[in-house]
């Protein structure tokens, strides 16, 4: 039973990955961050269960953490690109300064 | 019955994150980006993480996606294209690695044996996270917090209108 | 202890030359002179001590499988005798030549002094020396102290060439010398002369090794053929003649022959040939003196003369006759230049030919008696110290060949006929001068007393020399009826040159006139003087022309410029075939194709975020796949 979930956490975590690759704006790039974690917490949460201990759930939260926080930052620099910009493609976004 | 818990959520799990990078408006996106919350945690009530269920609820479905939905909102959507398209150049090259990579590890993790190390989880599951976290992992506790601490400074930062300085 | 005759002519040398110039010229002439003075009383003080030869090493110089070539003293009779001699001599001239220099104090004469001291510590090596080696060493230092001196007064040519003539006629003598010392090295396996002593014994090929080393003395000493620097040498001061070419570094060959008597003695052929020279150089000497009007050319004739008496005498198998008439020559030559030095100090060097000068006995008495006693000390006139250790040598010889006897007593005739000539022309007569001439100083006059003095009675000192010597010679009753010859030819001698030159019985011109090719003959001394110059110096330097204007001009230097212009077309070839086809381009292909290339690769850094996750994505891949790979399944 471990085994299928440690699965469906590595196939989010691509499925993650596929999405960064795939997608133009900004915003939904990071959406695509979000799920690769997910799939992270979730194999996580399966080695645990699987351990029968409950450290890597300590990870898991940690890693929760860390997304929240990550997510405030991202947005924050997403939107100041927008002030500064005033589009917020990843297409035009290629050179630090202009 | 196990079977069956996985079966469902992995499929919703599985469907919602395609459709999450498939679609076109942001805002479909944050829609199914909140489904995929929802199974994910539904997933860790089934591997018996219950705290960990409940914080996921609540730090994701609750203050990322509201995050999320009040970013989206402050972009005047009629001066900017909504959706230019897809990359699918890079989505084809990277198909087969994609391929290789899932397959081989499915591989892997079929073939591993797991079966005689198997130990059941705690009960209560909350007090023994507890108890681990405010022990063992203390100091990865209270970096997180300073972490949490950084972020909040660095949002408020970034918040700011240019006028102020 | 008599390591102290050597060190004080050393250390005057060392510290007149270090510091000369700040003692002062007087001063160097006095630490010169002391330096002698001292030797002289060391000297003086071990033959009075000296019970056996005694060899003292002072230092290992060459260790050869085993032997070694060591540098030390040996002391024997003899060489402790010619020692005090040479040294007596030496402070005499030395306090001499502080009043002769007087004139040209201010010119940096302290070098003069630092060279005297050389000369006198070189010369005391050869005396001293208890190898070949060492004896080397001294006659190389009395050749170049020669040198130095001869050229004292380096600004006139004249005495630069002569200095140069000696130094390279010695120069040949030397190399003779030297191969003498290798032969008698490989002969008798050493050149340490007491173990040449002890192992002197008759093998193939001592023939030739003694009549090298004998080449090494006619060199030295100015005989035939080595002899034309001789005369010219009296271009330097008179001091210089009177010690050097005089006294006693033209008898370091004679001195040489007898230290090396036993082996010289091995091989009659050497003898003989040593004989042969001896008469040829003599008479040849005596009669060119005959004529010249130089006044210490004169002198100088002489002493080769007297010197190849002492090679005949050597010859004949008479060492100890040939070094007693060495010493007693020593005083009396020195005294003869000594005068003839006062002479021209008088005079206040304007001239040194004898018929512009005469009738000085008034004006320069001291000079005048030290002068005569000289001349009839030279003549062999009794009881002059000349008439006592000619004569030794006439009756020894005259017991084993009466023709050498009879070419020695000539030229006993001839040497009291001029030797006398030159007296009588300088000192009577009469002459007016521009100038008139002054005695001189008695720092130069007392000199030339004591050896006036010494020149008058040393000949008594014969039959304790030859005792002490061991040497047999005959009592004084036998000697004095032995010497009748002698005593005869000195007679006729001296009445020849009177009657011609002071009473002027003959005019001298007519004879002259009469004698005119002859004259002339024996003035160009033969003509060697001109042979050596003109055709063999002259000659060999019109060769080396000819061969550097053709090899090194025509054929080096055309030969490497040639190569430098070969070398220089070929570098153009390669410049322009290879260097602009080959290496420019392809420097301009690589640039371009390095430019292309960055171009091309340019294209990574696109700034595109989701090319730069794909790349991420790949990365990830490769390193999952590497993982996979080195797991065991």
């Amino acid at each position: 039973m471990d085994k299928y979930y440690m699965m469906l956490g590595i196939l989010l975590v691509f499925i993650g990955i596929c999405g960064i690759i795939i997608r133009k704006n900004l915003i939904t790039m990071l959406v695509a961050t979000e799920i690769m974690l997910n799939g992270a917490n979730v194999s996580l949460v399966a080695v645990s269960h699987f351990l029968g201990k409950v450290d890597s759930q300590v990870m898991s939260i940690i890693i929760l953490t860390v997304a929240a926080s990550e997510v405030a930052i991202g947005l924050g620099l997403i939107v100041s690109i927008f002030r500064l910009r005033g589009y917020e493609a990843s297409e035009e976004i290629t050179e630090l300064r202009d | 019955m196990e079977f069956l818990a996985f079966g469902t959520i992995s499929i919703v799990a599985i469907i919602s994150a395609f459709m999450a990078i498939f679609v076109k408006s942001p805002i479909h996106v944050m829609v199914w980006f909140l489904v995929f919350i929802l199974s994910v945690a539904s997933s860790f009530f089934a591997l018996g993480a219950d705290l960990l269920a409940g914080l996921q609820l609540v730090i994701y479905a609750v203050a990322i996606v509201v995050f999320y939905v009040l970013v989206i909102t402050t972009i005047p959507w009629e001066k900017v294209k909504m959706f230019e398209g897809f990359y699918l150049k890079e989505l084809i090259m990277a198909l087969p690695a994609f391929l290789f990579t899932i397959g081989s590890a499915f591989y892997l993790t079929f073939n591993a044996k797991l079966s005689n190390m198997r130990v059941p989880l705690p009960k209560d599951n909350v007090s023994a996270l507890g108890t681990v976290l405010f022990t063992k992992y203390i100091a990865p506790f209270e970096l997180a917090s300073f972490i949490l601490l950084i972020a909040m400074i660095g949002a408020i930062i970034f918040g700011k209108e240019k006028a102020n300085g | 202890m008599p390591s102290l005759i050597l060190l004080f002519p050393l250390l005057s040398f060392i510290i007149i030359g270090l510091f000369g110039k700040r003692l002062g010229d007087f001063t160097s002439g006095v630490i010169n002179a002391t330096a002698g003075i001292l030797s002289f009383l060391v000297a003086l003080l071990t033959m009075l001590n000296l019970k056996t030869p005694e060899d003292i090493i002072f230092y290992k110089f060459l260790p050869i499988s085993n032997t070694s070539i060591d540098m030390g003293i040996y002391i024997d009779r003899l060489s402790i005798t010619t020692t005090v001699t040479v040294t007596f001599v030496a402070s005499v001239i030395f306090v001499y030549a502080i009043g002769y220099m007087r004139y040209l104090f201010g010119n940096w004469t302290f070098k003069f002094f630092a060279y005297f001291s050389l000369f006198l510590f070189s010369m005391l090596l050869i005396l001293l020396g208890d190898s070949l080696v060492l004896m080397f060493f001294g006659w190389e230092g009395v050749g170049l102290a020669s040198y130095l001196l001869i050229g004292y007064f380096h600004e006139e040519k004249f005495a630069t060439k002569a200095s140069l003539e000696a130094f390279v006629m010695n120069r040949i003598g030397d190399w003779s010398f030297i191969l003498g010392i290798i032969y008698t090295f490989w002969l008798f396996g050493s050149v340490s002369l007491p173990k040449l002593f002890e192992s002197a014994s008759y093998v193939p090929g001592i023939t030739m090794a003694t009549l090298l080393l004998f080449g090494g003395a006619v060199g030295k000493s100015g005989q035939l053929p080595l002899h034309t620097w001789l005369p010219n040498a009296m271009a330097g001061p008179t001091p210089v003649s009177a010690l050097l070419h005089a006294a006693t570094m033209v008898a370091a060959g004679v001195y040489m022959v007898a230290r090396l008597y036993p082996i010289f003695s091995l091989s009659s052929t050497t003898l003989t040939y040593i004989t042969i020279t001896g008469i040829l150089t003599m008479l040849f000497a005596a009669l060119v003196a005959t004529v010249h009007d130089d006044i210490k050319k004169i002198i100088a004739f002489s002493t080769m003369s007297q010197l190849a008496i002492m090679f005949t005498a050597l010859g004949m198998g008479f060492p100890t006759a040939a070094m007693f008439h060495l010493t007693t020559h020593a005083f009396f030559k020195a005294l003869l230049f000594l005068g003839a030095g006062a002479v021209i100090t008088g005079l206040h060097h304007h001239t040194q030919n004898i018929f512009e000068m005469g009738g000085l006995k008034k004006y320069m008495p001291i000079t005048f008696i030290a002068f005569m006693t000289g001349a009839f000390a030279l003549s062999g006139f009794p009881p002059f110290a000349g008439y006592f250790s000619k004569d030794a040598i006439v009756s020894s010889v005259m017991d084993k060949s009466t023709l050498v006897a009879t070419v020695i007593l000539i030229t006993s005739l001839l040497t009291a006929y001029y030797i006398t000539r030159e007296a009588f022309v300088v000192f009577l007569g009469n002459a007016h001068y521009h100038e008139e001439p002054h005695e001189v100083e008695p720092i130069m006059s007392f000199p030339m007393l004591i050896l006036s003095f010494l020149s008058l009675t040393g000949g008594f000192l014969l039959w304790s020399y030859f005792s002490y010597l061991n040497s047999d010679i005959e009592s004084p009753m036998s000697f004095v009826l032995h010497s009748f010859y002698g005593i005869l030819v000195a007679v006729i001698g001296i009445s020849v040159s009177y009657a011609l030159y002071v009473k002027k019985l003959i005019d001298p011109n007519t004879l002259y006139e009469l004698f005119k090719p002859i004259h002339k003959l024996m003035k160009s001394q033969f003509y060697t003087e001109y042979l050596y110059h003109n055709i063999i110096s002259k000659g060999y330097l019109a060769v080396s022309k000819l061969i550097y204007k053709i090899v090194d001009r025509i054929m080096i230097d055309g030969f490497v410029n040639g190569l430098a212009k070969i070398f220089m077309v070929l570098v153009r070839f390669v410049w322009e075939f290879m260097d602009i086809r080959f290496i420019d381009i392809i420097i301009h292909k690589l640039v371009i194709w390095t430019f292309s290339f960055s171009r091309k690769l340019k294209v990574i850094q696109s700034g595109y975020l989701n090319q730069y996750i794909f790349v991420i994505l790949l990365g990830i891949v490769i390193i999952l796949g590497l993982i996979v790979k080195g797991m065991r399944l």
